[in-house]
């Protein structure tokens, strides 16, 4: 569950003071939780001075967490299509792209050679051709 | 060095949520020359009216300020010597 914490700052003779209100609601607008901060430092001897606002996730709620999203972009550049679902860089005798004609899957290689993850397209080429690929971009989400 | 005193005020208030549960929040120092009450009720309002506070198990929606009242605790430090 996705929670907001408030501080609330305030001054008295000098010396600055800080509160902490842990139940706040995320969906509160910065503008009533400035006025709550306020109120809640006018009942006291203390002048209002700021409030800050901490937006906080549970780690241990399944699905929270951060997710990786990596974007590859393939520059512009000639590859040979050798009609076993390989695409070789020009530079590299290695692949870069990893096509599976059947499954209509592909695998990419980052740089350090160590496969990234597999995501379903559907590719058209005619084997034997060279492919001048233009700048292809794939985004995908792995949590 | 002789012995000190310190006195300090906290007013106390108790937020309702609609599952029963309760949370505290707290203001040190009170000023007890304003009209507390109604800068609690005040307050309560404010926080029904805007859903400022939400509980903290499972989001239950703010009901109100239950009740409220100052304590006043006395920190005696005790010269030794």
């Amino acid at each position: 569950m996705a929670s907001t914490s408030l501080i609330v700052k305030s001054t008295k003779n000098g010396v600055s003071e800080q509160k902490s209100v842990t139940y706040v609601n995320p969906a509160a607008t910065n503008a009533n939780l400035k006025t709550f901060a306020q109120k809640i430092t006018a009942i006291s001897n203390h002048t209002y001075t700021g409030a800050t606002r901490v937006d906080k996730t549970d780690v241990n709620e399944a699905g929270g967490g951060s997710k990786l999203e990596p974007t590859l972009t393939v520059s512009d550049g000639s590859y040979a299509y050798n009609g076993d679902g390989q695409i070789f860089g020009y530079v590299e005798d290695d692949y870069c792209l990893k096509i599976n004609r059947t499954n209509k899957t592909f695998s990419v290689k980052t740089t350090e050679g160590s496969t990234v993850s597999t995501y379903t397209i559907h590719l058209h080429a005619t084997e034997g051709t060279n492919y001048a690929a233009k700048s292809i971009t794939f985004s995908y989400s792995a949590s | 060095m002789a012995d000190t005193q310190k006195t300090t005020r906290v007013l106390t208030m108790v937020a309702d949520f609609a599952d029963g549960d309760t949370r505290t929040l707290t203001v040190n120092d009170p000023d007890t020359s304003k009209n507390l009450v109604a800068l609690v009720n005040d307050l309560s309002t404010f926080c029904k009216n805007n859903s400022i506070l939400l509980g903290d198990k499972d989001s239950a929606a703010f009901s109100k300020i239950g009740s409220a009242k100052i304590n006043q605790k006395t920190i005696t430090t005790f010269d030794l010597a």
